[in-house]
């Protein structure tokens, strides 16, 4: 138990909420006309239902009732209004889009079910808010943020804290396979290659005991492979006549589309298929189908939660052994696969998922959404939220890393929580210097999505298909992305919008990966990129 | 007097009959017609949920002629659905066969009939049965020492693979049953006395009195073949490099995923006209009426 006399301590500060809510009451009824924002709820009861589980001395849930009159007590002018909403299933994106359509959409929204934060920007999805940041600036952490910036507008904000996306792997398989460090720790090496990475997966696959060494779900595997080769998916068309052009079927893309066909059907090391999705993958790893994974989330109560569905960890679990002992590790992928598409991610870094704030809003009820997000992320809704989990004996900081700076004074430090390894562990993930966002550069594709439609082709090809002829499939692919979804001009980008963002793009490779970038990509830059600006 | 009460009385009626009528008109204007006029216009533009949408003309049906793709999904769906249309008659033929058993079997095998049309649920065991490397069919046929196959990630088999769970769980039988337990057995009796065997009654009396019934089965069939959406959809995603993918699956991926609602919208209008020349085509050739 993380805090004492914990039933003591829960009434004393109902006691306080209380008295604040009373405070609050007094303060409402001599304040001026309010700005009323609908601000969503998820995973909270409904109705009568939410006052009645804060009355049970439900700490979680009287933060959330409370926090309202208390971010109301320092904003006398706005009323919150609670609305219910589907924020993060595979339908909210369907969902918000039919609200925006009728006007109905809540107060702020995220972004990545509706083609992501760049698609939401250029749609008109995204209220700017730039003058409303600007006393936060400093207290926001720039690397994942910046992809809510465009042209020196802000149009965003980080939901919480960060993420970073690594490849999973279960220590007890790699310890049976004799698959050690130079620590003599069952993992793989700090600087592993993907070669390294195809020959762990082979020594893992057991055809007798149904074991494969990875599993690749249709589309999951592509981007970590592919960016690693430091290229983009697309390239500034040379000729000017159109902005964007397909670079499905540049050699990297074709070694890409190889080297994961040749983990399918030469080295048969990968459990896969036209059938198995994220969904699929996931469930093989935690069935002891598979002994690495990539794409997941690493947050460490996740971890937790996911892993020990595993019978063998359950069954040392159950045996007395800490789930750190036996459990799956996180290592990162290889360097440097750190590249931005157009706002997508690769897994090898850090990153936040965006809030837009409702455009269809006043410009007061668009400062008050502001207002609110920072105050539950930043401000004192956020540091109230911590010392309510720690109240309730839960781990304060649910992320290790924060996308915002929290005041947690008087609350114990995140070591008495997480294990010291993953905080570092942690840390390096954050520290991966992160490259300059197109955003920023005022670039966009606001056929985006039905760009990475197309490659869903490929990416299914290279994993069923035994006899499948890549850069063939490839150069199709790039043919129809050519022919019917870049065959068009982007508004407001200029050949000046690519010089900008691949300079800095080149000084920032220079800097931070010089080998990589001396012996390999200013060939990429000067192939696929100067063209379009010399 | 009489005549003008009459008149009245009919017009009273006429206009009860209007008001009676004119929510379901509504409704059928509002969440039918309208949608699909408004389809009409939608594909002409590059159309935005937010801000004002754009004038194109046909470039949006230009893009999909310019498209491999827009050819390889009909054809799919075409093979799909011819098919599913070369099966249309086996569960007719199955329903004749079971007439001739007992009511308690007939009974039975409607249950069965009807069992797995909670079909979404068993879609996702089909993908389990279809896998390649622990999936039922292939664990069969390796312990029958046959050579396993790749199942739905065969381009080749792919379509197969999707008829299969169809004809499992739709379930036309339970339509046919109850038309030829509707068919008076005067008519056979009648038959038996002028000495008709088994196949001649087939012939001459149920199938021309199950005719009303195949056609509208028939269309219906084409119908839901050529708009296919969820058995593919589950299975295989449209996969292995869209050999599996269908019309519907592209209107929804282009509209709903890569929210190009104009192109959406045009692959949608192209599917309606194809649609509508199959019906027009259906309905002048294939009659309805026992008697003509």
């Amino acid at each position: 138990m993380i805090f004492r006399g914990k039933k003591v301590k829960k009434l004393i500060s109902l006691i306080g909420i209380v008295s604040l809510v009373m405070m609050t009451s007094a303060m409402s009824v001599f304040a001026a006309e309010r700005i009323v924002i609908k601000v969503p709820t998820w995973g909270l009861p409904e109705g009568k239902d939410y006052y009645k589980v804060a009355d049970t001395l439900d700490i979680g849930a009287a933060r959330s009732l409370y926090n309202v009159p208390l971010f109301q007590m320092f904003h006398p002018n706005v009323k919150i209004e609670h609305m219910t909403w589907d924020m993060w299933s595979a339908e909210a994106g369907q969902k918000l889009l039919a609200a925006l359509a009728a006007g109905t959409a809540p107060a702020f929204y995220y972004t990545g079910h509706i083609g992501g934060h760049q698609y939401a920007i250029t749609e008109g999805f995204c209220a700017d808010i730039t003058d409303y940041v600007q006393d936060v600036k400093d207290k926001i952490v720039w690397s994942v943020w910046q992809d809510a910036w465009r042209g020196g507008r802000c149009y965003g904000l980080p939901a919480a804290g960060m993420y970073s996306r690594p490849l999973a792997y279960r220590v007890d398989w790699f310890k049976n396979a004799g698959i050690f460090n130079k620590k003599g720790e069952p993992a793989p090496s700090e600087n592993w290659t993907w070669e390294d990475f195809r020959n762990i997966a082979i020594k893992l696959t057991d055809p007798r005991k149904k074991h494969w060494g990875i599993g690749i779900a249709v589309g999951w595997f592509w981007h970590e492979v592919l960016m690693s080769y430091g290229v983009q998916y697309m390239k500034p068309d040379p000729t000017g006549k159109y902005t964007w052009q397909g670079n499905l079927n540049c050699p990297e893309s074709v070694a890409t589309g190889q080297f994961i066909h040749d983990l399918v059907f030469k080295d048969k090391c990968a459990l896969t298929g036209t059938e198995f999705w994220y969904g699929e993958n996931l469930n093989a790893f935690k069935s002891g189908k598979t002994g690495m994974l990539i794409g997941i989330n690493s947050t460490h109560i996740t971890a937790i939660n996911r892993w020990k569905a595993i019978p063998e960890i359950a069954e040392e679990m159950r045996a007395g052994k800490s789930y750190r002992d036996v459990v799956t590790k996180y290592v990162r992928l290889m360097y440097p696969p750190c590249l931005l598409n157009s706002g997508r991610y690769t897994r090898n870094s850090t990153r936040a998922n965006l809030f837009a704030v409702n455009p269809l809003m006043s410009k007061e009820q668009i400062k008050a959404a502001t207002d609110w997000i920072l105050w539950n992320r930043q401000g004192k809704g956020k540091t109230w939220e911590f010392i309510s989990r720690y109240l309730q004996g839960l781990v304060p900081y649910p992320q290790v890393i924060l996308a915002y700076k929290v005041d947690t004074a008087g609350l114990p430090p995140v070591e008495n929580y997480y294990p010291e390894n993953y905080i570092k562990w942690e840390g390096k993930f954050s520290s991966i210097p992160r490259p300059p966002s197109q955003s920023t550069f005022g670039l966009k594709c606001s056929r985006e999505n039905e760009f990475f439609s197309v490659l869903d082709g490929p990416q299914s090809a290279a994993i069923s298909i035994p006899d499948a002829n890549m850069k063939k499939i490839l150069d199709e692919a790039n043919k129809r992305v050519n022919t019917t979804v870049f065959n068009y001009k982007e508004k407001g980008i200029t050949s000046e919008n690519f010089k900008a963002y691949y300079n800095a793009l080149k000084d920032f490779m220079e800097k931070n990966w010089p080998d990589f970038y001396k012996n390999y990509w200013i060939k990429i830059y000067e192939r696929d990129y100067l063209p379009a600006f010399k | 007097m009489k005549k003008i009460a009459g008149k009245e009385s009919q017009k009273r009626k006429s206009r009860l009959a209007k008001i009676f009528m004119s929510p379901a008109i509504l409704i059928q204007f509002f969440f039918g017609w309208l949608p699909i006029g408004m389809a009409f216009a939608v594909c002409l533009f590059h159309y935005h949920i937010l801000k004002p949408e754009e004038y194109v003309g046909l470039a949006n049906f230009q893009d999909l002629f310019a498209d491999p793709l827009t050819f390889q999904v009909f054809k799919n769906t075409f093979i799909y659905t011819g098919m599913r249309l070369a099966i249309f008659l086996l569960p007719v033929v199955v329903s004749i066969l079971l007439m001739e058993m007992n009511k308690s079997t007939i009974r039975i095998m409607m249950y069965l009939w009807f069992f797995p049309i909670a079909s979404t649920a068993s879609i996702v065991i089909w993908k389990w049965m279809y896998n390649t490397e622990y999936g039922l069919l292939n664990s069969i046929l390796m312990s029958l020492g046959l050579p396993t196959l790749r199942w739905l990630n065969d381009p080749r088999l792919v379509i197969f693979c999707l008829i299969l769970p169809g004809i499992l769980m739709y379930g036309p039988g339970l339509i046919y049953l109850a038309t030829l337990q509707s068919i008076p057995d005067e008519l056979y009796e009648a038959a038996e006395l002028e000495g008709a065997g088994f196949w001649s009654k087939v012939w001459h009396i149920t199938l021309p009195r199950m005719r009303p019934v195949l056609a509208m089965m028939l269309l219906l069939s084409i119908i839901e073949s050529m708009s296919v959406f969820s058995q593919p959809w589950i299975l295989t995603h449209g996969g292995p490099n869209n050999a599996s993918m269908m019309v519907v699956m592209r209107i929804v991926d282009l509209a709903i995923y890569s929210m190009r609602y104009g192109k959406g919208t045009a692959l949608a209008i192209i599917l309606f006209a194809i649609l509508m020349v199959i019906i027009i085509i259906q309905r002048k050739y294939f009659k309805e009426d026992i008697d003509r």
